[in-house]
Formats: C-alpha cells, structure tokens, sequence
C-alpha cells in the first residue's frame, strides 16, 4: 500500500513537473526575438539655443535569444511627436549597433537632432529591423523622453 | 526509502572512490598519453567536426570551434556516462555474488568517474575559447550549473538503464541506435533556428538541448542565462533522477536471479 502510494506521488509530481517544464520551454524557446530593455542616461533632453543636436547614452539589454547589430540590418532610432502626443515624423535618424548577445547589454551614443521650432515635445526611443518592423509593433517598450526646445 | 540510501552513501564512500579510481585507472591503462586522453580526445573531436562542417558543409555559425566543442561535451558526457552505468550491475555481478555491496555504487560510480572527463573537456574547451580569442569573463565560472544538471539526468537514466538491462538484455543494444538519434535530435552542429517547426517542438524537449544552450550561453556570449531557463534544465535532472532512484530500489532485489 505504502509502495503504490509513494508511486502515485511520485507520478503527479512528475505530470506536474512536466507541466511546467512544457510552461517554460515554450516561454523560453518561443519568446519573442524583439525583446530589448531600452533606457537613457537622461529623463530629459532640452536643447540650449545654440545646439544643433544632443548626444544621449542610450543602454540597451538584449533579453532576446539573438545577437544585436547593424551588421543584422537592427538600428536605434526614435519618433518625434509634439507635446500632445500628435506624431510629426516617424522615421528619424538610425543609429547603428554593434554587437549585443544575447542576455548582455551594451551602451550607445544616440545623436538626437534639435526640432526646427522652439517648444515642447515628446520622443520615443524605438529599435528597428530595417525592412522588416519597429520592435515596439512587435510589442516591446519603447523609451519615452519629454524634450524641450528653447 | 532515502535514508538507508544516504546512510549507505556515507558508510560505503571510500568503496564509491575506490571504484571511481579503478574506473579512471583502467581506462587509460596501458595508454601512453594516459590521461592525457581526456583532453585531446576533445580537442580533436572538435578539430574534425570544425574542418568538416566549416569547408564541406560551409556552416556559417560564428565562433564554430567553441559552438561545436560546447555542445560536444555535454552529449559525450551523457552517451559515455549512461553507456558506461547501463552495463555497470551486469560488470559488477562477479563481486555482487560474492559480498553484500550497496548496488546503486556501481552506476554512481560510473557516472562520476566520467565527471572527470568532463571537466577536462571543459579544461579543452577553455583552452579553444582562448585560442580563438573568445572573451571569456567571471560568468564562464556558471559552467558548474549545467554540469550539475547534466549529472543528475544522466545519473537517473544511468540507473534506469542499468536496472533494465538486467532484465531485458537487448537493451544494451537498443541504447546505442537511441543514443544516435538523441544525437542529431540535439544541436551540437545545427542552430534551433533551421528546424522546421515540427522538428524544433521535439529537440527543444530534449533535456540536452537546454543544457547544450546554456553552456553557450555562458561560454560563446559570457551571458548569465535566465532563470527560466536554470529550471527547465534542471527538471528532468530531478525527475530522472527520482525514476531512476525508484526503479533501481524497487528491482534491486531480483538482481542476482537475472544475473
């Protein structure tokens, strides 16, 4: 009796266990390849009267199964968008990568071009696989930073 | 039921080390190079499968030495030690006759003794990370985890294997067309990512694969490898390790009729 008992603990633990094992492979294996942490030295970019652009740090932390590059046609770039969040320009300057592995993190320089007029406005910090989709319409978090232009 | 086991364990250790010792001494008995085997025998493995899979098949993975050699080691580590303990209570019958020796010491022993050509394989591995001026960091120190999880699966099938072979000899056999397929269903020369769907379900199952990528991840990417991924390598590693536990007590006693 206490011999069939133990077997049948050890079977539904084992089921269970298999359960979860399936649960995680598939998060794991099948996660999505556009998976990358992006954040800024900065929470804010203001442009002085005499600045024609602003170089921020961009960290980026690939959470991804991949390596990061531009050799693999994967840019840093950003959307400009006016203090109401009405879109001005969608595609603005790449900036290009090397290497990232996977589940590492590397430290980019982003030049941000300074908006024709003064005022208010709201950038997204986005990554790109050219020609193939922006990273955050494949749902990852995109990098939102209010700027100022004087 | 694990209690008389660990109470064996610490009675009969210096027997376990001896065994151990024998197992190393025999293998490279007579051998000129001796141990020295354990690290050649990789490192020239991995020389071959770099010569052919790098000009006849033209494989473009980067770093192909250290991607080759990584996922070498883990699968030889599992076809020689579960090899090796499948025929170890059937090698070991002669003394099992004769005297009163726990019996799970004998695939144990076997499986540990093929630990140590494991962490010279890893010494070669070492080796061919520097040599092709991979950047190995502080994180290539995580290796002892898949080694870890490594030996508690090939621990449990070890002892499964070597319970039924007792019983149903054609086993023996059998394991060495299973252990071939478990090789091309594991990725030592092919990336995950050229499978056809149906075919990437049934390697990403395999045990080995997990811990093949997690050695990749330490050793080709200096990469801490997420959590996710420590539990799905180690779950098998418990589960057969529980079976095998299991299925050796429960059939240990019939042993010596079928001997």
């Amino acid at each position: 009796m206490k011999k069939k008992l133990i077997t049948l603990v050890l079977i539904i633990a084992s089921v269970g266990l298999l359960y979860v094992y399936n649960t995680f492979i598939n998060r794991y294996y099948n996660s999505s390849y556009y998976n990358v942490e992006i954040t800024a030295d900065v929470s804010e970019v203001v442009f002085e009267n005499s600045d024609t652009g602003r170089t921020i740090n961009i960290q980026l932390n690939n959470n991804s199964r991949r390596i990061l590059s531009s050799e693999n046609n994967v840019y840093l770039s950003y959307h400009l968008l006016d203090s109401n969040e009405n879109l001005i320009e969608y595609d603005m300057p790449r900036t290009s990568l090397s290497k990232i592995n996977p589940f590492n993190d590397s430290i980019f320089p982003m030049n941000i071009s300074r908006p024709s007029q003064s005022g208010e406005y709201i950038i997204v910090i986005d990554l790109v696989e050219e020609g193939v989709c922006w990273f955050s319409d494949k749902g990852n978090e995109t990098l939102v930073l209010r700027t100022l232009v004087q | 039921m694990v209690i008389p086991y660990v109470r064996g364990f610490f009675k009969y250790r210096s027997l376990l080390i001896e065994f151990v010792e024998r197992d190393i001494k025999t293998r490279y008995r007579r051998s000129i190079l001796g141990l020295l085997w354990t690290l050649l025998n990789p490192l020239l493995t991995m020389t071959v499968m770099t010569v052919v899979f790098s000009t006849l098949f033209r494989s473009n993975i980067e770093n192909f030495p250290v991607y080759i050699l990584s996922g070498y080691t883990i699968y030889n580590f599992f076809s020689e030690s579960t090899n090796s303990a499948m025929n170890s209570v059937i090698g070991g019958s002669s003394l099992i006759k004769k005297v009163y020796i726990p019996k799970y010491l004998f695939p144990l022993s076997k499986v540990l003794s093929t630990v140590v050509n494991l962490i010279a394989s890893f010494i070669a591995l070492l080796l061919v990370m520097l040599f092709t001026k991979t950047t190995v960091t502080a994180n290539v120190l995580l290796i002892i985890f898949p080694m870890l999880y490594l030996f508690l699966f090939s621990l449990g099938i070890g002892m499964i294997l070597s319970s039924l072979a007792l019983f149903f000899r054609d086993i023996i056999h059998l394991y060495g067309v299973l252990l071939t397929l478990w090789m091309y269903l594991t990725p030592l020369f092919y990336p995950l990512e050229i499978l056809p769907a149906w075919t990437k379900v049934i390697v990403q199952i395999n045990p080995l694969t997990s811990i093949i990528e997690y050695t990749r991840l330490i050793t080709l990417y200096g990469a801490i490898p997420p959590l996710e991924l420590n539990l799905i390598c180690m779950i098998p590693g418990v589960i057969s390790c529980a079976f095998g536990l299991w299925i050796f007590y429960n059939t240990q006693d019939k042993f010596i009729l079928h001997m």
